[in-house]
């Protein structure tokens, strides 16, 4: 066809353009879920470059820290802020398992404690553009790791995870735009949304402005959505707005985990457990 | 021949560069898209079926390691090699306040690209104060960097191309 001689290199560049075009569109209509056999790919590929970049880095950076800056100092203050929110943690695991008794023996009936298996994953990428809070993991499809199932550290709620290739995994940070977990203030009980900012803090929507919330109150997965198990530690109340203007107040919540010195991971194996 | 054997290592390089080395180096708190650069570049040095497949891979690596919806990078690379195509006839590359100020430029439609395809048809909530807080300070950033960039992919960026 005569019309397409020398045309050929701009039909070729047309295509490469419909097929990326084409596939933002497809997600956009009908978003899976699940990761694709390309990004798992993808995923394989960059991640152990970017795990071996961390790990140099890290390594140098430790040496520094601790052997010529400040010799055993770092160790031991690490070992104690490690014991200390483990103690943090334990603290709210049992207020929380307080509030339920006494919820329980008002109804006069009990409910059984679920528990779930967890699997252990190091940190060995960082996405952590303005836009975008994710990191990855080294567990994947091959460890039992799916898409949606929530992760945790020795603080508290971390993410979920979003991809899976064989071996490794993305995870969505709470503080990212995209995340939104069901949780409720524990003291109150008060139900909302706790939306990611994009910064160090998240914002928990839709709390009435009549609600007694104030700053200091802890925040706990209200197990609502079917993602996050109930009363896994979020993070606390830094402030409460209460605009006459507005309908709802505007709370902020800092994340008890720090998204920043996040190395290892706890990924909860919900789905397997779900009856 | 060549140019499609050494492109995805180059890519992956990239990616590994801006996702991993940069923000280990700054922080975290300093977002560089490394990757604009290159697809900005590859329009002015390369013949557009290599530089679209180059944008094309380059998008998908970034949407794989850390985008939430599949293709934004992959198009709005694409959007921004094919317009940096049609203006490199008319400019030269060695004009430092062209690149500083095309580059701003080419940082700022994409987060406005990224911020359309999230907001209006995703609807996500991202707050408009973005533009003030994230794309607008990362597009100076990106555009201050790329000079050095540019010089690099000029010393080096005969590699890739047969």
């Amino acid at each position: 066809m005569p019309f397409l001689k020398g045309r050929r290199k701009l039909i070729i560049a047309g295509i490469i353009f419909f097929v990326a075009f084409s596939v933002l569109s497809l997600c956009l209509v009908n978003p899976s879920g699940q990761t694709g056999f390309c990004k798992k790919i993808a995923l394989e590929v960059v991640s152990p470059f970017q795990h071996g970049v961390n790990f140099v880095f890290t390594a140098v950076n430790d040496a520094w820290a601790r052997y010529v800056f400040l010799v055993g100092l770092a160790e031991k203050n690490r070992e104690l802020e490690e014991k200390y929110m483990l103690e943090v943690r334990d603290r709210i695991t049992y207020r929380e398992s307080y509030f339920e008794c006494l919820r329980l023996k008002k109804l006069l009936g009990l409910k059984k404690e679920t528990s779930y298996p967890t699997v252990a994953a190091r940190v060995v990428g960082r996405e952590r553009s303005s836009l975008f809070k994710t990191v990855i993991v080294d567990k994947g499809a091959a460890d039992g790791v799916a898409v949606g199932l929530p992760v945790i550290a020795a603080a508290g709620v971390v993410g979920k995870v979003v991809d899976v290739s064989w071996t490794f995994s993305t995870v969505l940070l709470l503080v990212d735009y995209n995340s939104n977990i069901d949780s409720i203030i524990q003291r109150t009980r008060t139900q909302g949304i706790l939306h990611g900012t994009g910064g160090d803090e998240c914002a928990l929507k839709y709390i009435q402005r009549s609600e007694k919330v104030a700053a200091g109150d802890v925040v706990v997965t209200s197990g609502l959505a079917g993602v996050y198990p109930k009363g896994l530690f979020i993070g606390t109340v830094s402030s409460v707005d209460r605009r006459e203007t507005q309908l709802f107040l505007t709370v902020r919540v800092r994340p008890a985990t720090d998204m920043d010195r996040l190395e290892e991971v706890l990924i909860v194996m919900m789905k397997e457990m779900t009856p | 021949m060549r140019f499609y054997l050494v492109m995805p290592v180059v890519s992956i390089v990239v990616i590994v560069i801006q996702t991993a080395l940069l923000d280990l180096l700054f922080w975290g708190k300093l977002s560089v898209d490394l990757a604009l650069i290159v697809v900005v570049y590859a329009a002015f040095r390369l013949d557009i079926v290599k530089g679209a497949f180059f944008a094309l891979l380059l998008g998908f690596l970034h949407d794989s390691i850390g985008g939430f919806i599949a293709g934004v990078y992959m198009v709005s690379y694409l959007i921004v090699f094919f317009l940096s195509k049609s203006v490199s006839p008319h400019v030269h590359l060695s004009r430092l306040g062209f690149i500083v100020g095309y580059l701003s430029l080419c940082m700022l439609f994409q987060g406005c690209f990224i911020f359309f395809i999230y907001r209006v048809i995703a609807g996500i909530e991202l707050p408009a104060a973005l533009f003030i807080h994230v794309f607008i300070p990362q597009s100076i950033i990106v555009g201050m960097i790329a000079p050095f960039f540019f010089a690099v992919l000029d010393r080096y960026g005969g590699i890739i191309d047969d």
